[in-house]
This record gives C-alpha cells, structure tokens and sequence, in this order.
C-alpha cells in the first residue's frame, strides 16, 4: 500500500483514502486534497522531504510525515 | 452641574456606513484589491487579544462612503489558525468592536475556482450578500483558462461574478458601482448538504461540487510542446539542488542588503542627527534646555528612526519574495534545516534577517502561521549577532584581544567569530529549551500552498511597506523615545552646582583649548558619577563585582539598556577622567582604568566575560518594544528580558571566576 509520502518528482497518483482523522488532514482537505483526486509530485525539498504537489492549479506543500497518512494509487502514463 | 451632562452624545449627521468585508483564500489577490480600492485611506490596528493584524479602510465615491475590512486569507469556514478564527468571527460579528459585515466581497482567483469554490459555498449558507470578485484572469488566461463569468454566475445560484483587474483598472469602476449599490439580491446555498456531516465529509462533498464545477466551465486544454522561457526558469527552480543554491544566493543579497546597504543611510540619519544636534547646542544655551533637547529629544528620535533603513530594505525584500511567490518556496527549501530546532522553514528569514537587526525581524515572524512556532521564534532571535552588537564587540576585542596570527587565522577574528556561534548557540540552546517546556507542543507541521510565481503589484507593495514603517513607528517607536528620555534624565539629575562652579573657576585661569577640553571632561565625568545613573552603578556595584565590573561598568550597562551601542559612548564620557584621557584613545583609557586599590578592571577574565553578557543579554528596548507589540503582551517581552539578562550575567559570571582562578 503506497501512501503520498513515497511518490517521488514526476508521478502522477489517485488519492484513495485518509488512514485516519487529525487536524493536518483536515487543513489539507480543506486546500482541496481530498478523496479520488489526481496528485501530481512537483518536487521534494533536499533530502525528499517536505514535498511539493500540484492539483487543479493549486500546489501544496506538506511533511512526509502528514502524506504517509494519505493512501494513493500511483498513475503509470 | 449634574449627570446629565456627561450623557450627551455628539449629534449623528452621518449614517452609520456600511462595512463590507473582503475575504478569500491566501494569495488570491484580496489584499491587492483592497489596496486599489481604499488608497491611502486605510489603517492597520490589532484585533483585541490577539496578533491578527486588522487592516480596515474607507471607499469613496460620489459623496458616499463604505468601509473596508480585509479579512486574513481563509480556506474553510471551519478555522485551522488563529488568522482563519478571526476572520470567521468578523462574518460572525463575534468580535468586539467590529460589527458583522453588511456584504460580503469573495475573491475568486481564475486559476484557482477548485479550492476557492469551498469557502465560497459555506458563506452561501450565512445570509449575508455576496459579491464575488475574479481575480487573476491575465494569467487565467495565459494558462489557457477561459471563464464565463455568467455561466459561472448561474452555476453559483445567481449569485454576481465580476471580473476585476485590480494593476490596469480594468472592471474597477463597475465593481465600485456594485458595491454601492442599495439593493443587494439574496442568497441561496449554493450546494445545500443533503443530511448532518462531520466537518471533513462536509469538506469532501462540497469538494466534488468543484470538481464538476471547473470541469463544467473551464475548457482547460493545456497547449503542448510550448515550453515558455518562465516554465522553463520554473522547471529548473523546482529541483533540489537548483533550488537549493537560489535560496542561498538570495538569501545572501538579503543579508547583504539589510547590512550593507542600510549603512550608508543609517549613516545618513546619524549625520542628520549629529548636525541637528550641534545646531540646536549653539543656538540653546548651556543647562537643562540644552541638554534635554540635545540629547534627551534628539538623540531619542534618532534613535528610533535610525531602525527605519533595516526594516525598509528588509520588508522590501520580504514583501517581494512574498508576492512574487518565493517566500513559500524559501520555506519549503529550508524547512529541513529548520526542523532541527523544533521549528519550520517559515521561521529561516527571521531567523537569518536577525544577524542584522532583531526588530524587523520580530516583525517578520508573521509570516509564520502557527502562534507557537512564531513565540519561539521571536524569543530566539535576539540572540543573533545583530550590527548594534558590532560597535561593543569591536571597542573590546581592538582593546583587549591581542593582535595575533597563525598563518591567516587572527586571533581577533576568531574571537569575533567565536562571539557569532555563541549568539547562534545561545538560540538553539533557546529553541529546544522552549520547545521542551513552556512551549512545548505538538510536533510543528508544515502544510503551506505555494502560490504561482507572479510579477508583484507595485502599488500594493509600496503600501505595505509604508504600513510596516508605520507600524515600527507608532507602537515601538513611542516606546524607545520614552526610554531613551527616561535614562537621559537619569544621567543628568541631579546636578551638581559645586562641580560646574569649580569648573567655571578653573576654565577662567586657563586658555589653552585642549585643557579647556579636559576640564570639561572631567566635569561631565564628575556629574556623571554623582547623577542617579551614577548611583545606580554604585548602589547595584556589589551585584555585578562577581562579574569583575566596577561601578562605571555597571553604569555604562544600564545606560545602555535602550540600545547596547550607547555603552560605548557612555564609557567614553565615564573614562575620560585623569589628564592623559585627551591622548589616549577610549580603548586605551579602558585599559588603563584601575579600581579604588590600583588593580586593573579591564582583565581579560572580566572583558571575555562583557563579550559574553552582550551576546547573550536583551539590552535593547527597541527589541523589547518590538515584542510587546509582536505577542500582544508584556509578558513575552518581560520573560526574554529576564531569561537573556541572566543568561548573560551567568555567562560573564562563569568567565570572570574561572578565568580569574586560571
């Protein structure tokens, strides 16, 4: 199971489930990121985290350690 | 005379105006509008009790009058930071003082209808009229975004959508037309919720409502194969390492800017000052006037606007990262460094501005959203080596440390550096301190948006930065004027006429001007030393003898307590005792001092031990000031005087008794 947190720079991925309820991911939902949602991965900051994603215009940075609480299914072009 | 009298209210000519409130997500353009729309009729006050910065103005047109309150950028009706709470309770009318909005104006950004489309159906849902704003359409349509503004107005229920062009004017006057329009139509919920949802369902389903909402009226087909000089530049920026030496690279022309560049104005300010100084000093004559213009009022004002330059120059930069879009991404690139410190990438400019001055950068911990993160930050940033430290440092190293050198070390520069990493260490140990105990808290996230890179809007950058002076101006300034007039007096009462009457007799046996000069001296010396500012040093001498100080320290210390630099010149007006002081330099004159038994107080023990109390101590009231208008309360500013002061006389304690037995 991947979660937002292993994408690396260039992959696209779906967004299928929050694997629980806190206060981050609420914030990020309230910017937008929420379920059945395509992410893409712009760029990770040195050392692959925080990481820097795009969705309907927007782009949105978060720690690795809010994303891994975000699963998703990576999108192969 | 009764009561009655104190009941009379002044005659209400006016009607009570309308407040409209200006709200939308961050960096959706809110703020640019509400610029273009009030000019120059706009003030910035504090919401009561807390940091929120509330920013209010007047529109005119047609001899009739609206006011303007621009809300902090929100995403969601239900609050995620202090700024997001506030800008709720305001549509509420939860806040005293601040009655509840007549109309509301949402800004929409074109590039961004998905996000924006939530907080806009939630305020569907609160019976207050709704204007809605699109903004951003030059680079909408740039991306190949096209919108119908009336297909998007029918998709909102009816609800009225203007294209607005805040730069160019284009649909402005239209828009003021609307605002002041009498009849507002009603509104209807947008995407009502089909049954009860927790808060994050809510969010979600509202979601999807934008989802089939942009796909309804964007025809966003990306051109392909067009790679423009601006993607291309984005492209590169958004790697790593790229990126990585940008930020370095740009922070060092901050750096260098705030240093070098506010120099020479600085310079400027002391020069004016100076020259209305001695100005004012030949045309008053001699006495209290003189003094109290001179030096109590002068020196005072001086004092706070020389901080002007520094908070110019860096909030110009601060503003343009701001606008352009690169402070989120400075962020973003340094949020791992940052981490470290129990901290996130918001608070590096602060942090790094600091090695400059403290006050603007206090100033800069707004950017910082969470309210914890930003006290720790205010609270660590004056221990950086700020340019005030520099005058102190370089008097005491050039007098005490000896000219020596290994190869192309100098043992002077290395103490200077030494002095740099204890500020830094004194930070850190600060940081994880507070993190650790009274600020403890949850583990700091950093969730941010990054807004597009765009060319920033002149106007609104000119008035914000005219609010930052402003600001510095009216809530710190009053504060350090007052200060400074308070240790003025304290070193020129009481005066003593024997001293000034010896010192008119012998100035009459004499004509030689460099004797005139010294007697002076040693006059102002002699007043000095029995002003209240001189017992003061005597009275509190046996509290710092374990540092090694005599009393002229100690009172050269506390006249110092508005700004550190002024212990220098203190010492210069106290050491200048004794018949050689003509000759010697001040440096010299320091190394020459003995106590009342002859001993030297200038050891190196004592002075390593000064270094060290001015690293690490809160001797500055601008700083001070500063904070309590920063946290909203003198409890902050009261605490970091306290810890950094005893951290500092520990320090030099510790340097002063260990040296000495070594």
């Amino acid at each position: 199971m991947k979660t937002m947190a292993d994408l690396t720079t260039g992959q696209k991925a779906k967004i299928i489930n929050f694997t629980e309820a806190n206060p981050d991911l609420s914030r990020l939902m309230s910017m937008g990121l929420v379920q059945d949602i395509e992410v893409y991965c712009e760029g990770v900051s040195l050392g692959g985290d925080p990481k820097q994603f795009s969705f309907y215009g927007s782009h949105l940075t978060a720690r690795n350690n809010t994303l891994k609480k975000i699963i998703i299914e990576i999108i192969d072009e | 005379m009764s009561d009655h009298s104190l009941n009379i209210k002044p005659l209400n000519l006016m009607p009570p105006s309308e407040l409209i409130a200006i709200i939308g997500n961050p960096n959706c353009g809110k703020s640019t509008l509400f610029n273009h729309l009030t000019g120059l009729n706009q003030k910035t006050a504090n919401y009561p009790g807390v940091t929120v910065e509330k920013r209010q103005g007047i529109l005119f047109y047609e001899g009739q009058r609206i006011n303007l309150i621009d809300l902090p950028g929100t995403h969601s009706i239900y609050p995620h930071s202090e700024d997001e709470r506030i800008a709720v309770k305001v549509l509420q009318g939860a806040i005293k003082g601040t009655k509840a909005p007549d109309k509301i104006i949402y800004v929409l950004d074109a590039t961004q209808i998905y996000q924006g489309s939530l907080l806009l159906q939630q305020l569907s849902e609160i019976n207050i009229p709704i204007l809605v704003v699109l903004t951003m359409n030059d680079i909408a349509k740039k991306k190949n975004i096209s919108l119908a503004s009336e297909k998007l107005s029918q998709l909102l229920k009816g609800i009225q959508v203007m294209p607005v062009n805040a730069k160019d004017g284009e649909g402005m006057n239209a828009l003021i037309k609307a605002i002041f329009k009498k009849e507002s139509a009603v509104v209807f919920p947008i995407n009502p919720l089909p049954t009860e949802m927790s808060i994050d369902e809510e969010t979600q389903y509202r979601f999807r409502w934008n989802k089939q909402l942009i796909e309804t009226i964007q025809t966003n087909k990306l051109k392909n194969n067009e790679i423009s000089l601006g993607q291309f530049i984005k492209s590169f920026i958004d790697r790593p390492l790229p990126s990585t030496l940008l930020f370095v690279l740009s922070m060092a022309v901050v750096f260098q800017a705030v240093f070098a560049w506010s120099t020479p104005l600085m310079n400027l300010i002391d020069y004016v000052t100076t020259f209305i100084a001695s100005s004012a000093d030949e045309l008053i004559p001699e006495g209290i006037l003189n003094s109290f213009v001179t030096d109590g009022i002068i020196a005072g004002v001086g004092s706070v606007i020389i901080f002007l330059p520094q908070i110019l120059i860096l909030f110009l930069f601060i503003i343009l990262m701001e606008d352009t879009g690169y402070l989120s991404r400075a962020a973003f690139l340094s949020d791992r460094l940052m981490r470290g410190l129990g901290l996130s990438g918001q608070s590096v400019i602060p942090l790094l501005s600091s090695f400059a001055c403290a006050v603007p950068s206090i100033m800069a911990t707004r950017v910082i959203p969470n309210n914890r993160d930003r006290i720790v930050t205010i609270l660590t940033v004056p221990f950086m080596t700020c340019s005030a430290r520099l005058p102190i440092y370089a008097l005491l190293i050039g007098a005490f440390i000896p000219q020596q050198n290994w190869g192309w070390l100098n043992l002077q520069g290395l103490v200077l550096f030494a002095l740099y990493l204890l500020g830094i260490l004194g930070g850190t140990f600060t940081a994880v301190l507070l993190r650790k105990t009274v600020l403890a808290g949850p583990r700091p996230n950093f969730i941010q948006m990054i807004p597009e890179f765009r060319v920033p809007d002149i106007r609104s950058v000119l008035f914000k930065l005219l609010d930052r002076g402003k600001v510095f101006l009216k809530r710190a300034g009053t504060i350090i004027l007052f200060v400074t007039m308070i240790v003025w007096f304290l070193s020129y009462f009481p005066r003593s006429e024997s001293i000034e009457l010896s010192l008119q007799n012998s100035l009459t046996e004499v004509t030689d001007e460099s004797t005139i000069e010294t007697l002076s001296n040693q006059a102002a010396a002699e007043q000095l030393e029995q002003s209240w500012l001189g017992r003061s040093g005597k009275t509190l001498e046996p509290l710092f003898a374990p540092l090694g100080w005599d009393w002229r320290v100690t009172a050269a210390v506390i006249a110092g307590f508005p700004a550190r630099e002024v212990v220098v010149a203190v010492m210069g007006t106290i050491y200048a005792v004794g018949e050689e002081a003509e000759e010697l330099t001040l440096a010299n004159r320091l190394s020459a001092a003995v106590d009342a038994e002859g001993n030297r107080i200038f050891t190196m023990p004592m002075v390593i031990g000064l270094l060290i109390f001015y690293a690490w101590c809160l001797q500055c009231v601008a700083t001070i000031a500063i904070i309590r208008r920063e946290t909203n309360s003198w409890k902050w500013p009261a605490i970091s005087w306290l810890y950094m002061t005893s951290l500092g006389y520990i320090g030099a304690l510790g340097a002063f008794q260990i040296g000495s037995i070594l």
